[in-house]
């Protein structure tokens, strides 16, 4: 690849980030949002509202997220009555139904992350803050949620990961994306390995930012005595070594 | 689109039915999902030991590895793994005389792709898992003058891998969805043979609509199977 | 059982660490790429056959140069590096030529060229404008579909870029599915995939716009879709534009063009290459 060429694939790339990173930002917190509403009703007394949960839980978490993204985007607009509804609205714009299909698909991940963290909070912790006279409430807000939080938190780094790379499959319905840039750009110029691996490092380096931010957030988490004095050693081995000099 | 076949005929056993072509297509996905995510959960328990353990080095590389892993996107994964081993067989033939074209089959590089990155998630799992277990029982096998390969063996394991079940169970279904990115390196698994479908016969919903169903019912079976292994394991 | 068989195999191969060399002795076998999901260029039967106005094509070609030829289906964005790599001689599967990819690879001379057209709804009035000034200022503004690596691609680089918003798709279906759904005001496309949608019921209320954009107009477009080989390989090329060069002038490509795509899409004999 000539210097002309490889300058204008990286500044086409690099327009293209601010794209991948607002789908991701806006599929995040909307993925939370679905999962905490999954992971109520799961626990509500209501069998109705059990049965939605988990059947929303599975069928997400079971088919690929392509599919679910295909289905929303052109399957609904198949139908006239969609189209002429006020959902078209939202519906016609594939930036909004890329986030749509991916907060959703998120959502049903994070909901069994928060399951995981929510059963690894020892009954005792609860039984003990509930004698102490705390509230159904109080005793979710001061001990189940930061335990539950602090040993889910590995898995929803997984999660958050895996959902910045997943924003890749929304160039399937024509939102011009990082990969979908990369696409266009590798069939203009048939660079395809070189074009391939400057779209990787930018994931990398996205990727690495959030991974570092979130180890850092779960280390901070952790009380003292479980934060032995080597976590810090294992994840920079050769600064520590200096310091131990 | 075209509506000329009904639905009943694209799916015929036999001459111009696409049946027997998805069948293949999930035999494929099966097989190098399964092969591949055993192999990974092997590899991301080594991973995942490296990080712990003393070996400040080596614990290192493991970071490096999973960070790589989980960071660059699985497509690139594959297109590195595939176009990589074969430059690097060809480069080694060539020192040894041969310059024509070889190529390591698309199948095993699929098996090895979804190995690694199976490898990279579940290191993080078991990393977790290993996490929650309480610290009395490290000084408890210590306690009891076990030496500590044995202890981590007899005692750490166990528990570890019971707690990071839900976690493996999702790293399984990462694995088969890994597959639905294979057909790049033309394996023909079952996404490949649905957009296949889809295309030559104009179909794509039917065809889109019968993978997701056959994806459902392979991974609720397999959540199923895992759900039963863990409720098993939580009673020993 | 199937299952276990395919597992088994998956197994042994892998054990084996399956190393094939892909091309025995000398270079008797034509190794030839093509995606087989890009009809009517390439596609594939259930039988796992590949057919398509390229294939026939090429099949034909081999014949003529007397070379067995060996095809193998695998997704577009895989073929360029395993073309580079020595997996292939040669891709086809109605590839554009453009001096942007000539840079990097070769081509043999062109074999198809398809006129394009826009289609829109039939409500929307862009109809009955009689030449490109005219339509182009209707269209300005508009939200407008193509096919990514298209020569239509190309045309709406080269003329609308800054006037409207260009949505990019992976193939003609979802095109179609959009156009229908009103998500974009038109779509430029290959006449072939308009012709065949209208015919359909679901197609009705689309209609093919007027102006027909020819290559006699946009010079560009005139180059139309080629054969694509690495640059080292001029034995081949020769030998397949030769075969190429006779079976414009017997009329074959113009036959299986008429086949494939319902009218003549076959382009002269590239003068230059096959002697006036």
């Amino acid at each position: 690849m000539d210097l002309e060429t490889t300058l204008h694939v990286a500044t086409e790339l690099a327009g293209a980030i601010w794209v991948t990173l607002a789908l991701a930002a806006a599929t995040l917190p909307l993925g939370f949002m679905f999962a905490a509403l999954t992971t109520w009703a799961r626990k509500s007394p209501y069998r109705f509202a059990q049965t939605v949960a988990s059947a929303y839980v599975l069928v997400f978490r079971s088919t690929p997220l392509l599919v679910q993204i295909f289905v929303l985007y052109y399957g609904l607009s198949q139908f006239a009555w969609v189209r002429s509804s006020p959902a078209w609205i939202v519906l016609r714009d594939p930036f909004a139904c890329a986030i749509i299909a991916m907060s959703l698909c998120a959502g049903a991940y994070t909901a069994e992350v928060m399951r995981g963290g929510l059963a690894a909070v020892p009954q005792g912790a609860i039984e003990a803050a509930r004698s102490l006279g705390l509230s159904r409430f109080k005793t979710f807000l001061l001990v189940t949620a930061p335990i539950a939080m602090r040993r889910a938190l590995p898995a929803y780094s997984n999660e958050i990961v895996v959902t910045l790379k997943s924003t890749s499959l929304a160039c399937t319905i024509t939102v011009m994306e990082l990969t979908g840039v990369a696409k266009d750009l590798m069939s203009q110029t048939f660079a395809v390995i070189e074009v391939f691996c400057m779209v990787a490092a930018i994931y990398l380096a996205i990727n690495m930012i959030l991974i570092f931010a979130l180890r850092s957030l779960e280390l901070s988490l952790s009380p003292a005595y479980l934060r032995p004095a080597s976590r810090m050693r294992r994840m920079i081995p050769w600064m520590s070594r200096s310091i131990a000099r | 689109m075209n509506g000329g076949a009904s639905i009943v005929d694209l799916f015929i056993w036999g001459s111009g039915g696409w049946s027997r072509p998805l069948l293949t297509g999930l035999c494929v996905t099966v097989a190098c999902a399964s092969i591949g995510y055993v192999l990974g959960i092997v590899l991301g328990l080594a991973v995942a030991f490296a990080k712990l353990g003393r070996n400040s080095w080596l614990a290192a590389a493991a970071t490096v590895y999973t960070t790589l892993l989980r960071g660059v996107p699985p497509l690139l994964v594959i297109f590195l793994l595939f176009f990589g081993t074969n430059g690097a067989l060809m480069w080694i033939a060539r020192g040894f005389g041969y310059a024509g074209y070889i190529e390591v089959d698309a199948f095993t590089v699929g098996v090895l792709a979804v190995a690694f990155v199976s490898a990279a998630y579940s290191s993080e799992v078991f990393r977790g898992a290993h996490a929650a277990i309480p610290k009395g029982q490290f000084e408890a096998f210590a306690a009891l003058g076990l030496p500590p390969v044995v202890g981590l063996w007899t005692v750490i394991m166990p528990q570890m891998l019971r707690l990071a079940l839900p976690g493996l169970g999702n790293v399984w279904i990462l694995a088969m969805k890994e597959t639905t990115l294979l057909s790049v390196i033309s394996l023909a698994e079952l996404m490949r043979v649905v957009g296949l479908a889809g295309r030559t016969t104009g179909q794509p919903f039917v065809f889109y609509g019968a993978a997701a169903i056959i994806y459902l019912v392979l991974i609720a079976m397999s959540s199923r199977a895992f759900k039963a292994v863990e409720a098993r394991m939580r009673w020993a | 059982m199937f299952g276990k068989l395919a597992k088994l195999s998956g197994i042994i191969s892998l054990c084996a660490l399956l190393v094939a060399p892909a091309a025995a002795e000398g270079q008797v076998e034509v190794r030839i790429g093509t995606d087989g999901g890009y009809l009517p260029w390439t596609s594939m039967t259930p039988e796992g056959e590949l057919t398509g106005f390229d294939i026939e094509l090429a099949k034909l070609v081999c014949e003529r140069m007397e070379r067995t030829c060996r095809f193998t289906a695998q997704p577009w964005e895989g073929q360029i590096p395993a073309l580079e790599q020595g997996k292939y001689d040669i891709l086809v599967g109605g590839i554009s030529i453009t001096p942007e990819r000539q840079k990097r690879l070769a081509f043999t001379q062109s074999y198809g060229n398809l006129p394009i057209n826009f289609a829109a709804a039939k409500s929307s009035g862009l109809n009955g404008k009689s030449t490109w000034p005219e339509l182009k200022a209707a269209l300005a503004g508009k939200t407008i579909g193509v096919q990514s690596g298209t020569q239509s691609q190309k045309f709406m680089d080269n003329e609308l870029k800054s006037e409207v918003t260009i949505r990019l798709y992976d193939n003609q279906d979802s095109l179609n599915l959009d156009l229908l759904a009103g998500r974009i005001d038109a779509a430029l496309a290959g006449r072939s995939p308009w012709i065949a949608l209208t015919r359909t019921p679901q197609g009705e209320p689309i209609e093919i716009l007027s102006p027909n954009l020819d290559f006699q107009q946009f010079n560009y477009l005139g180059v139309g879709v080629g054969g694509l080989m690495r640059k080292d390989g001029h034995e081949l090329r020769k030998a397949w534009d030769e075969a190429l060069c006779k079976l414009k002038v017997e009329g074959e490509v113009k036959r299986i063009s008429e086949k494939w795509f319902g009218f003549d899409i076959s382009v002269k004999p590239d003068p230059i290459i096959c002697g006036a």
